[in-house]
């Protein structure tokens, strides 16, 4: 280990009239980030120290979506869960971010990170809860850096990634978290930012388990690391550098003091730690893993929450006005010489679709409806029908019930979707969660989170546990003091 | 992009301007906070003298004199950055010339454990009788040529002059054996002279390359690095054109004709030697 200790400093910025808290790491452990897999250039992987968590294809491309999968049979290593639990615990116990935070943010490479406080969709884009699809490879839409339908505007990344094995998931423990994981009454917990809409959940898995059994808000306290370079056009129409950027934030370099500049622009993107070699190998040992699944009721539950296709569409689109509908349904793209949201037609409609579903639903089922009643637009009927199926409605119901009746061979494209919705439409509204969530277990009792020591007095005295990485660390940091006499 | 594992490199000039050398190219000027951030697309050209660094963008130059590298080992890390961050792209390079390989070529590539790996460096003696065997085996066409030339042109000289009758014939042909030895001796001083002159800077070269090179050889490739920057994920992958020279002293790899990389077999043992022979000819041809 280094004896160089890592520098960590917090400061708030004002951004447009918006606070942004703002971390900057140097000599950071590198314990926590993303290194590329040498002989697969394209193929990168998420690392907790020697363990390597998360397999990410795609990173290089800017406009394709990443293929992620869990390595299975991955652990948090021990003092790295310790940190992350002690950092949650004192967010749990009101601690604010820039006082709690910077023992996790030490973890991370070198860098600049800002932290938001925001709402969070505990799926993985879709309607699947997020921690159900643990090691499975799957594409995840929107999650590109660079989102056609957002373009160049700064967008919130509500799509969580989980990082505990399922295998482990203890029912008893919802209850707990529901109780306990909560800051200034809300449930939430902690995320890195990966690409796109998509960060990884460090901690608060069971806190999102719970907020969606009890159909309450979840929140996570965003951490994403600000490195790319915002460019503007100057006075001749050129490119120039004017400050730094993230998915969600646009920093001028006025902004921020020569130190945080430096700090960004010398990190690089991936980090190549030292325990390279250690991750190679565990990649190649796929673990047998129990397969324990999650309880179906959670995805159940999931279905609610917005996809990645609605939160992308709902950031990029900024009104859509009835005339401009209307214009959509005559097979317009354009309405007054401006594009309404894209130039490729059926890239607009489903565009269209999601935006409404986002914002207003019953806009929604009156424009779907419309588009499916249009055969013309039938290359459409597929997406919007999917869309259709996703919002429990007694008018979707029976427009579904028509198409079923009609016999239209327009409609067989979509007639499976139809028959799943008509099928389980009732099943749907017949699922009580808060029922459900009563009948999880209690919490068990605690685990003594102290060691205790028996002194030769007899008397028993307790001493605070002291972390293998804090260990590590003051042990170094007493080296450095005695090579500097 | 080849050598991630390499931190970003930041350097200060007399001037106090601080240059940082990253994913992205970064200029700070004393007493300003607004830097100017070039990504590497954006970089014309890169030229260096082996000491200093000058980076042209479209209408900036910089020069980055010596002093802002502390030593040679920081020196080498920036241009391992430089070099790998514009592979690929438009800027054009101006490298002093060195008998290890240009970094663009590398990619990332995990050398597996298979490999034959050695450090160490190289010595004059090995390089000089290398670029012989190297010239001598490119130029042997052209000897045999001259010789055949030179003989056939003395016997027509001979002719002409002395005539060829039965008491001469004999000398006449050892004297035209001996003009195309002549020839092909000439021939070869001039050669070895243009050898040393063409590869005079690569010579130069092996003075601070007498230690410290990291040598790695696989199926997939081959490494041949300063050992600073050296870090087992990096090769310089085969391809369908390239040839190798299994010279005296080195192992020899050719791309369209030119050598690439230059392996000195003192750091091997006998058996090491021979998996690397082995790597080489299953994948490449031998001149």
């Amino acid at each position: 280990m280094s004896n160089i200790l890592p520098e960590v400093s917090a400061e708030h910025i004002n951004i447009e009239g918006a606070d942004v808290l703002l971390f900057s790491v140097k000599n950071g452990l590198a314990k926590i980030g993303i290194c590329r897999l040498g002989s697969q250039r394209a193929r990168a992987c998420l690392f907790t120290d020697e363990e390597p968590n998360l397999i990410i294809s795609g990173l290089d491309e800017p406009a394709s979506d990443l293929v992620i999968s869990e390595h299975a049979g991955a652990e948090i290593p021990p003092q790295i869960a310790e940190t992350i639990n002690d950092v949650y615990a004192k967010l749990c116990a009101g601690g604010t971010p820039e006082f709690s935070l910077p023992r996790l943010i030490r973890l991370l490479p070198d860098g600049l990170y800002a932290v938001s406080y925001g709402e969070s969709y505990p799926t993985a884009g879709e309607n699947m809860f997020f921690w159900s699809g643990y090691g499975v490879s799957r594409q995840l839409k929107h999650s590109s850096s660079e989102i056609s339908v957002i373009g160049d505007r700064v967008y919130n990344a509500p799509y969580l990634i989980a990082m505990r094995r399922p295998e482990f998931f203890e029912p008893s423990f919802v209850k707990k978290a529901a109780k306990n994981g909560v800051r200034s009454g809300e449930l939430f917990g902690i995320s890195l930012h990966i690409s796109g809409l998509y960060s990884l959940l460090l901690k608060g898995h069971y806190a999102a388990c719970a907020a969606v059994l009890k159909n309450k808000p979840f929140y996570t306290l965003q951490i994403q690391r600000v490195s790319k370079i915002w460019k503007q056009p100057d006075e001749n129409g050129r490119l120039v550098s004017v400050g730094l950027k993230s998915e969600s934030y646009r920093i001028p370099f006025e902004s921020l003091t020569k130190e945080q500049i430096k700090i960004a622009l010398i990190s690089r993107k991936y980090s190549a730690p030292t325990q390279y070699d250690k991750i190679k190998s565990k990649l190649d040992v796929i673990l047998k893993t129990n397969a324990k699944k999650l309880p179906s009721q959670l995805n159940i539950m999931a279905e609610r929450y917005p996809d990645a296709d609605m939160t992308a569409c709902a950031q990029g689109i900024d009104e859509l006005t009835k005339p401009m509908l209307d214009a959509l349904l005559a097979g317009q793209t354009t309405l007054d010489d401006k594009v309404i949201i894209s130039e490729n037609y059926y890239s607009s409609i489903t565009s269209a679709c999601s935006y409404l579903r986002y914002r207003n639903t019953e806009q929604f089922i009156e424009f779907a409806t419309s588009v499916m009643k249009n055969p013309e637009l039938s290359a459409t009927y597929r997406y919007v029908a999917a869309g259709l199926a996703k919002v429990h409605n007694e008018k979707i119901k029976q427009f579904f019930s028509q198409i079923e009746q009609s016999g239209d061979a327009g409609y067989d494209k979509v007639m499976p979707i139809v028959k799943s919705y008509l099928e389980n439409y009732d099943k749907q509204s017949s699922f009580d969660a808060d029922k459900y969530f009563d009948s999880l277990p209690e919490p068990k009792k605690e685990v003594r989170e102290n060691r205790e020591i028996i002194p030769l007095t007899g008397k028993t005295k307790q001493i605070p546990k002291l972390d293998t990485e804090a260990a590590k660390l003051m042990a170094a940091h007493v080296a450095s003091m005695a090579a500097s006499k | 992009m080849a050598f991630e594992h390499l931190k970003g490199q930041q350097l200060t000039d007399k001037k106090g301007n601080t240059y940082i050398i990253s994913d992205i190219f970064a200029v700070i000027y004393p007493g300003e906070n607004r830097p100017d951030v070039y990504e590497w697309g954006d970089i014309k050209s890169v030229k260096s003298d082996g000491k200093s660094l000058t980076i042209l963008t479209e209408d900036k130059t910089f020069n980055i004199g010596s002093e802002a590298f502390s030593d040679r080992e920081r020196f080498t890390a920036v241009t391992t950055v430089v070099l790998s961050s514009v592979s690929g792209k438009a800027a054009s390079c101006n490298m002093p010339d060195s008998l290890l390989p240009d970094k663009r070529l590398y990619k990332n590539a995990d050398i597996p454990q298979s490999a034959v790996t050695a450090t160490g460096g190289y010595s004059i003696k090995d390089v000089k009788s290398t670029i012989t065997s190297l010239y001598f085996n490119k130029s042997g066409r052209l000897l045999w040529s001259l010789a055949i030339i030179g003989g056939v042109l003395a016997v027509a000289l001979f002719q002409l002059l002395i005539g060829f009758t039965a008491s001469s014939w004999w000398y006449l042909t050892i004297g035209a054996f001996f003009c195309a030895v002549g020839v092909v001796a000439i021939a070869s001083i001039v050669l070895t002279a243009i050898s040393k002159i063409k590869f005079s800077s690569i010579l130069q070269s092996c003075n601070r390359l007498f230690d410290g090179v990291a040598f790695a050889v696989c199926e997939q490739g081959v490494c041949a690095v300063e050992e600073c920057v050296y870090s087992g994920a990096e090769l310089i992958g085969f391809q369908m054109d390239d040839s190798y020279l299994n010279a005296p002293a080195m192992f020899v790899i050719m791309r369209r004709k030119t050598p690439v990389v230059w392996i000195p077999k003192s750091l091997f043992t006998k058996d090491e030697l021979i998996r690397i022979e082995d790597y080489l000819s299953e994948s490449l041809s031998e001149i």
